[in-house]
Formats: structure tokens, C-alpha cells, sequence
């Protein structure tokens, strides 16, 4: 009796998870963020998100039939993108809208820079960036959170009242009328998905700790942010205060979790990670101070996107330095290399 | 952060394998070879080089690093100032070092005390890999007298054998299997013609450890233990590092083989590139980056690999291991380990790009 | 195989070769700014197809003169200050025509002074060249350029202003975004993506003619690239120029 048996190579166990977990934990987070989007703004959010979300598959396949390429149906990565872009947008903006701003995330940041995993600038973050050098001031006015039926599905002529977010007033150097619990809970006019700010924390945390996002990153630019805005208050309000809502005000802690949490368009040393994340910080705050938007996150995302392989090199020579003196150190107790 | 947790964390599964006592499936033609040394009258008490002499007329080769054990006495011989018994199985399935050493305790600590004798030194240690997890046995503290020292961590387990103090200079690690080996030649004058191989995974019926005589094929052990179902592949080595063979009927048993796994595995669709997710370089425990590599690699890109020190990788394959796209990482880092070796190392280990 | 005929397709000098097998911004990457920047509107297009047109011939004209007689440090100076010359012409006819270019097309009106691919087929040309293949090919660059330019121009316009020639359009979707300089270099390079796809099946079809003719081989290639069967072919090119003496 023989055996059809195959050679490969080493190793012949690996571990469980696989491409599919891993962005399903993503999928399953934005999902806990869409249901809140549910309870502020009514059933519109959750048809926005399925829209974006077919709009982004549909251009992903037939992108990928263009390349004359096999579309793969676990590849989650275009469902990720296609969520991420409406938690962006005030609950009230135009359907079109929302689906050329998931066409341009995918067939052109996605693809002509590689695909999945090789895109060098983060997909979500170019849509809304494209989405406001188009229709610009339309998406930065918010309609109020509650009630939840307010809002309906199909505007038409309905009349929506809406409003500016606490971040458009910091940018005047006003001070939001909000209290802190308010805005922490999130009802207060804004991005989407991004007022939610208890809820974002709580991903972030799940993210972490199921090492889709490395704990460096947020750490890091949040301290940033915070140190930045301590030093230099927008408001005339205390400096923790001034703090709290910068943290709190726009797209900052949203953009902080998910876009700089991209594992695929971020440095991935973790020595790296902390650089970026501190030029990050920087960078952010140059914009909200200096920038004619009121929310510059997603363009300095794309700014410091294009950092990224410096970051990496940079990683790279100081880790070789720490590696060869290792090695010489322990040279008489030299790793086994194995038979 | 991947400087400072080396290794990653591996499902053992020694279970039942472990605390099954050691079967033998010996060809009896050649146990009964012999050294051709007239037996000694105190074995315990012999001298040195006579020890090395046995050790040379057994021709007991080390199943740790495939060396003959002579050599390796010889090297050690008055100089080393400790003798570590290495019963070390960090790969999963493997038990196959510190089986014999529970089992054959007598013999492995007579082989141990022996090679103290040829060291000239008083100090030893037997080096075991313990991760608690559904182990029915429990390893004691001292086996025959001698302290068990316990690696923790991660796997691979030789990054944490530096932790272990004995004190400077030359130390001599024997695997268990070469000591019980030493032992059986010294004391009753027989040739090493046996070695102790796991046989497990997920195809095998009974697994357990098993003393084969060499030369027997990888198709006789298996079927000894009995299929549970037919496999896919058919490793000889450890699950990480192991080889898996084309041929179980023309393939065998050898002094260095120490399991032989059967698997049996599902084809998936294959068609997933690289996610980027940078699980790989928080793997690997020598601090590498391999999903650069790699990348470099698939794209013949090696002349700017020289920062990535790809020399330094130590082949344990938990690269490959974590990537959640089942890439063959592993295969792109020896490729490019073996482009630096070539030109970027030269004979002094210095690094440095070197002229064409 | 007959060679003749794959020569003939990759004829330097023909007319239509430069507008798809060697298109200068599509193919050589040349002119690319004045593309990605300035053509932003169907106008704008029109006003740099007539400069280019103007500069280009002149300059190639007068380069025909320099190659033969300076070195090519001299070269590049006079045909640049013929070439300057020719753009303050150009502009002195184009800026009534279309009034407001300057605004829109900016510093690229005065740019195309030193536009690539003047400067560098102006300072190159063959001593033994004739004049009407260099004619030729020069009105093929400008075509060439003019193609590409107004396909660009039309799509920014159209999905980007919602204009046609300045006039207001329906448009399902008017998207700002597109006439910025990013988009122009996205747009460009989809255009190059496209264009090398059609060089690619084109060059295919050809050698597959190319062995039907010859019939000691049809047999054997016809058969190994009959995949390529069902390509049509496109209208055959007439051929009208001198060919020019052979380089050695």
C-alpha cells in the first residue's frame, strides 16, 4: 500500500486564524458602531452603510476582473472600506455622494497602488477627502442626533435641520455649547459614526486586544494630540477642557482608531509605529489650527500615508543596529540553527 | 514588542504520546551489534578516554545537532565547566528528548554522569521545555539527583536558553537519548542501533513514542502505530522544522529523525496575497521583518535586503506560522538568508555590502 | 515570418503611428504637466493644440537646420529661443481667440516654451534626415499630444464643471474633485493603462499577419497563437510617406 502523500515545505501546522478573522473582527466592530448610528439617527445610517458597502464590493470586482484576476469572495477588505466612508459623513448627505466617494476609495486608492494589503494610501480616508474638495461645505453641516425617526430614509424635499459641529466652533476658537458627558455620549451634531466617542474607545480596545491594531499607534497619537492641546488651547477654556474637546470634536478619535489603525498603510515596527504616531499627532493639529477645514484628519492621514516606507527604513536601520550588537554579544551561546 | 517577547506561543497537543510508556519495535538483528570492547570492571569509574573510546566504538551520534558524540566529548574533554542534558521538545506533537529521560531515568542519568566524568567538572543540569498546558505527567524537579531546569516561554525555545546561569565558559549539551545511548554502551558494551522517535498527528491511531532501530522505514512505523485516516503529508521532524517526505516506503528512520507526524489537511482556496497585517514581524523572535522580505523576494528585489539582516534567521518558521494568508514566508527569508550569506557576510562576520 | 511587415508597424515617422504605438504622452511619457494641469476644459485643450502646433513644427523646422550644423549644446540654445519666439506668437493668436485662457491654463501657457518633447526631438534629429518624414512625424507628435489632451479635457470637463465647451450640460453627478491636479494624474494614468492594453493586442494582431503571410510558417504560428483569432483588425494604415535611407 503506498501513500499519495505531497511534499511542502516547513511549517506544517499554522495557526487558526486566517485572512477571513481577521478582517471579520473589523466588519464586527464597525457594526457595533453602526448600531449606535442606529439609535441616533434612525434607519437612514444603516441603509447608507449597505449602499456604500455594495457600491465599494461592485467597483472591487470589477476592478479586479479588469486586472484579469480572480475575485475573491472572503476578501473583506472592500466591505471594511465601503462601512467606514458613510461613518464619516453626516447622517443627511445625498446617496450620489456617498457612492463616488466609495468609487474613487476603491478604484483608485485600492487598486493601481496594488490591491489588498499593498495599497499605499489609506481608501477610506481618500474617498471623504475627494468627497469634500467636491461638495465641500455640504459635508461638514450635521443634522441633530435625536429623535431617531427624524431623519427618513429617501430625503426628496424633506426639510432637515442642520447644524455645525462643536469642531467647526473650536476652529472659530468659540466654545461648544455641549457639555463633556454630552459629547462623550454623542449626541451632539457630527460625523456619523465618529460622535460615538464611549463606543469608538470600546473598538479600540477589542481591536487591541485582538492584535488587529498594535497598541503603539492610538497610544501615541493620542498623547500627542493631548499634549499638543494642552500646550495650546484653541478656546479660552482651562487646558484639560481644551483637551477633553479636542479629543471629543470631529472626525479625531474615529480617524485615530480606524484610519491610523489600518495595519496595511501604517509603519508596521513597532518602534516606527511610535514615530508615526507622534508625527501624526503633529500633523493633525497643524491642520485643525492652520488648515480652511474644519476637519483636516483625513488629509493628514493621507499626508503621513505617503511617510510610511521612511518610517519603516528609518525602523528598520536602528533595529539593525540592536540586532548585530545582540548577536555579538551572544555569540558563544549562539542560537542552534536546526538540523 | 517583537524585540522583547521572543517567540510566539504554540498549542502543545504531547497528549497521549506523553505518558505512554516507550514502546520498542526493534529489529533484532541488529540490536545484539556490539562495540567490541572487553566490558569494564567498575563502568561507573572509567576514565575519560576510555569513555571516549566506547563513545567512538558505539558510533552514538547526538540526535540534538547530528554530531558523533566522540567529537563532541573530545572537544569538551577537562575543559567544560558544566553538562547540560537536553531534554528540550518545544515543538508541538515532540516528545521524543524528555520521554526517554522520565522513562529511562537510570540510564540517562549514568550516561549524564559519565559525560561528568570526561568534563571533569561537578556541575550539571537537565534543561527541560515546560508550558503548562494539557501535560497528564508531571515533570519533577530533580531526576536522579540532578536539578530540572525549566525554559518558559514562547516558542523557539533556544532563545530563552541563554537565561540559564551556569556560570562562564564552555559548556556541554548532550541530548537524553545519546546519554542513555552511552550509557548502554559503557555498561553493557552495545552499539547505538536504535533512536526514539514521537509518532503523532492527527492521522495516527495510537500515538506514542516509539524506540525504532535505524534503518527501519517511515511506512513500518506507521503502520505499527495504525492510520486513523489516510494523510496529505507525512513529516519527519518536528511540525515546524520537519521535512515532509515524498516516498513513506523508500524513506528512513535515522539518527536525527525525532517524529514522524502524519497530517491530514483540507485544500483551501489558496488565493489570498498578503495582507500587509505585520503579524509576521511581531512573530518573529529574532526581531526580523519578514513581510518586507518576503515582498522583496516574490519581487527578485535583493540588493536593498542588506538592513533586513536576513543572515540572522535561525529557521524556526513562526512566520509562516502566523500569517493569517498561509503565505510560505519562511522559504522567502532562507532565500534571502542564503543571498546575504552569500554577499553580504564575509568571513569574519562582519556585515557589509561586499564587491561583486 | 515576414519582418517587412512588423517593420512597417514600428515605422518611426508615420503619421498614425504616433497616436496609439507611439503616442508621446502615452507612450514616452512626454508633455505629461501640460496634460495633468492644464487640461482641465475642452478650451484649454483647444488653446495648447494650437500653441503645441505652431511651436512644435517651427521648432522642429529649425532644429532640422541646427542638427546639422552645431553641437548640441548650441543645439538646444537656438531651438529654445526659436521655440520661445514661436510661443510668444502663439499666444499673441491664441489669447483673443479664447479669451480667459490665461487664467485657466496659468503659467502653463508660457511653459509650453520648453515643453519636452520640443526640446528633446528638436535637439536630436538625424543629419541625414529628410524634410517630409520629419514633417510627418512632427504633425503625428502634435496629433499625438492634441488626442490625448482633448479626451482628458473632455472627460474633466464634462463629469468636472458640467460644461462642454463652456456651455452648462445635465450631468448626473458634477464632482469638483476632478479638476485638480491629482485627478489629472489619475485620469492620465488610467489613459496609459488603456493604451498600452490596445498597443499590447495590436502588436499581437500584427505579428499574427505578419506569419499568415509568410507560408512556410503559416501552419506552425497560426496555429500556436490562434488564440488571438478573434481580435478585429483594425483599418489597414496607408502609407503614403518616403521611407527614409536606413540607419546604420
Amino acid at each position: 500500500m503506498s501513500l499519495m502523500i505531497e511534499a511542502r515545505p516547513a511549517p506544517h501546522i499554522r495557526h487558526q486564524e486566517n485572512t477571513r478573522t481577521v478582517m471579520l473582527d473589523a466588519v464586527l466592530v464597525l457594526l457595533i458602531v453602526y448600531a449606535m448610528t442606529y439609535f441616533y439617527h434612525g434607519p437612514r445610517a444603516l441603509v447608507l452603510g449597505a449602499w456604500s458597502v455594495a457600491v465599494s464590493v461592485a467597483t472591487d470586482i470589477l476592478c479586479t476582473l479588469i486586472a484579469f484576476k480572480r475575485p475573491n469572495i472572503r476578501d473583506f477588505s472592500a466591505v471594511v472600506t465601503g462601512m467606514l466612508l458613510p461613518l464619516m459623513m453626516p447622517a443627511s448627505i445625498p446617496y450620489s455622494v456617498v457612492a463616488a466617494a466609495a468609487v474613487v476609495a476603491v478604484a483608485v486608492a485600492k487598486h493601481p497602488f496594488g490591491g489588498v494589503g499593498h495599497n499605499v494610501f489609506n481608501p477610506a480616508a481618500t474617498g471623504f477627502c475627494f468627497a469634500a474638495i467636491c461638495f465641500g461645505s455640504a459635508l461638514f453641516e450635521y443634522p441633530e442626533p435625536l429623535p431617531a425617526d427624524k431623519l427618513p430614509v429617501f430625503l426628496g424635499d424633506a426639510q432637515v435641520l442642520l447644524g455645525v459641529s462643536p469642531a467647526f466652533t473650536l476652529e472659530l476658537g468659540g466654545v461648544p455649547k455641549f457639555g463633556l458627558v454630552d459629547m462623550a455620549l454623542g449626541s451632539f451634531p457630527g460625523p456619523m459614526g465618529a460622535t460615538n466617542i464611549l463606543v469608538v474607545l470600546a473598538c479600540l480596545l477589542y481591536l487591541v486586544f485582538r492584535n488587529t491594531v498594535r497598541w503603539e499607534m492610538p497610544v501615541a497619537f493620542f498623547a500627542t494630540v493631548s499634549l499638543f492641546a494642552y500646550c495650546f488651547p484653541r478656546a479660552d477654556v482651562s487646558r484639560l477642557e481644551s483637551v477633553a474637546l479636542e479629543l471629543m470634536s470631529g472626525m479625531l478619535l474615529f480617524g485615530g482608531v480606524f484610519l491610523l489603525g489600518d495595519p496595511v498603510t501604517t509603519p508596521k515596527r513597532d518602534l516606527s509605529k511610535v514615530a508615526f504616531g507622534v508625527a501624526s499627532g503633529v500633523v493633525v493639529m497643524l491642520f485643525r489650527r492652520f488648515g480652511n477645514l474644519e476637519e483636516g484628519m483625513p488629509f493628514a492621514v493621507l499626508l503621513m500615508n505617503a511617510t510610511v516606507w521612511g518610517f519603516d527604513m528609518l525602523g528598520e536601520h536602528v533595529y539593525s543596529v540592536i540586532r548585530r550588537r545582540r548577536s555579538e554579544v551572544f555569540k558563544d551561546q549562539k542560537v542552534q540553527k536546526k538540523a | 514588542m517583537a524585540m522583547f517577547t521572543k517567540g510566539i506561543i504554540l498549542e502543545q497537543h504531547k497528549e497521549p504520546a506523553f505518558s505512554k510508556a516507550i514502546v520498542r519495535f526493534v529489529n533484532p538483528q541488529t540490536e545484539s551489534l556490539g562495540t567490541g570492547i572487553s566490558p569494564l570492571e567498575d563502568p561507573m569509574r572509567a576514565e575519560a578516554g576510555e569513555i571516549i573510546e566506547i563513545a567512538k566504538a558505539a558510533r552514538i551520534v547526538d540526535e540534538r545537532d547530528g554530531k558523533m558524540l566522540y567529537r563532541k566529548l573530545l572537544r569538551a574533554q577537562g575543559r567544560a565547566v558544566a553538562v547540560i542534558a537536553d531534554a528540550v521538545d518545544d515543538e508541538p506533537y515532540l516528545s521524543s528528548k524528555i520521554t526517554p529521560m522520565l522513562r529511562c531515568q537510570e540510564a540517562a542519568i549514568g550516561g549524564l554522569r559519565l559525560c561528568m566524568r570526561v568534563a571533569g567538572t561537578n556541575n550539571c543540569l537537565v534543561m527541560v521545555y515546560r508550558m503548562t498546558g494539557d501535560l497528564e505527567t508531571q515533570i519533577p524537579k530533580s531526576i536522579g539527583g540532578v536539578r530540572v531546569v525549566r525554559l518558559w516561554g514562547g516558542y523557539p525555545a533556544e532563545s530563552h536558553a541563554s537565561k540559564i546561569k551556569v556560570g562562564p565558559g564552555r559548556k556541554l549539551t548532550v541530548s537524553a537519548g545519546a546519554l542513555i545511548h552511552l550509557y548502554r554502551a559503557v555498561t553493557e558494551q552495545r552499539r547505538q542501533s536504535t533512536a526514539f522517535i514521537t509518532v503523532a498527528g492527527d492521522c495516527i491511531a495510537n500515538p506514542m513514542n516509539l524506540e525504532v532501530s535505524l534503518g527501519i522505514t517511515v511506512m513500518q512505523v506507521l503502520e505499527r502505530c495504525g492510520m486513523a485516516a489516510e494523510p496529505t503529508h507525512v513529516v519527519c521532524g518536528g511540525p515546524m522544522t520537519g521535512i515532509a517526505i515524498m516516498n513513506a516506503e523508500k524513506t528512513l528512520i535515522t539518527y536525527t529523525t525525532r517524529a514522524v507526524l502524519a497530517f491530514r489537511e483540507n485544500k483551501r482556496d489558496a488565493h489570498y496575497s498578503c495582507i500587509g497585517c505585520g503579524r509576521c514581524e511581531q512573530a518573529c523572535p529574532v526581531g526580523l521583518n519578514p513581510m518586507y522580505i518576503h515582498r522583496f523576494v516574490q519581487n527578485s528585489y535583493y540588493r536593498n535586503l542588506l538592513p533586513f539582516d536576513a543572515h540572522l534567521c535561525t529557521g524556526c518558521g513562526t512566520c509562516s506560522y502566523v500569517c493569517p494568508s498561509k503565505l510560505w514566508v519562511s522559504v522567502s527569508v532562507q532565500k534571502a538568508r542564503q543571498y546575504a550569506l552569500d554577499h553580504f557576510v564575509d568571513p569574519d562576520g562582519e556585515v557589509d555590502e561586499l564587491d561583486d | 515570418m515576414k519582418f517587412s511587415r512588423i517593420k512597417k508597424y514600428r515605422k518611426k515617422h508615420s503619421l498614425l503611428s504616433a497616436l496609439l504605438i507611439r503616442n508621446p504622452v502615452l507612450v514616452m511619457g512626454l508633455d505629461l504637466p501640460f496634460v495633468i494641469a492644464g487640461a482641465v476644459s475642452l478650451k484649454n485643450a483647444a488653446a495648447m493644440s494650437i500653441q503645441m502646433l505652431m511651436i512644435h513644427m517651427v521648432t522642429m523646422l529649425a532644429g532640422m537646420l541646427t542638427c546639422r550644423a552645431l553641437p548640441y549644446w548650441l543645439r538646444v540654445l537656438v531651438n529654445t529661443c526659436v521655440s520661445t519666439g514661436m510661443m510668444m506668437a502663439a499666444r499673441a493668436l491664441v489669447v483673443p481667440l479664447f479669451p480667459g485662457v490665461t487664467n485657466s491654463l496659468g503659467m502653463y501657457l508660457y511653459l509650453m516654451a520648453v515643453n519636452g518633447m520640443t526640446v528633446l526631438l528638436s535637439s536630436s534629429i538625424d543629419k541625414r534626415a529628410k524634410l517630409w518624414p520629419v514633417i510627418t512625424g512632427a504633425l503625428g507628435n502634435v496629433a499625438g499630444f492634441s488626442l490625448v489632451a482633448f479626451l482628458i479635457a473632455l472627460l474633466r470637463e464634462y463629469m468636472g464643471s458640467g460644461t462642454i465647451w463652456g456651455v452648462a450640460v445635465p450631468v448626473p453627478l458634477k464632482l469638483d474633485g476632478l479638476l485638480i491636479p491629482f485627478f489629472g494624474f489619475i485620469l492620465t494614468g488610467f489613459l496609459l493603462a488603456g493604451a498600452r492594453f490596445l498597443n499590447k493586442r495590436l502588436l499581437a494582431f500584427v505579428m499574427l499577419e505578419a506569419a499568415r503571410k509568410d507560408t512556410r510558417y503559416t501552419r506552425i504560428v497560426v496555429d500556436s497563437v490562434e488564440t488571438l483569432e478573434h481580435f478585429t483588425p483594425p483599418a489597414p494604415a496607408k502609407d503614403t510617406t518616403k521611407k527614409p535611407r536606413e540607419e546604420p
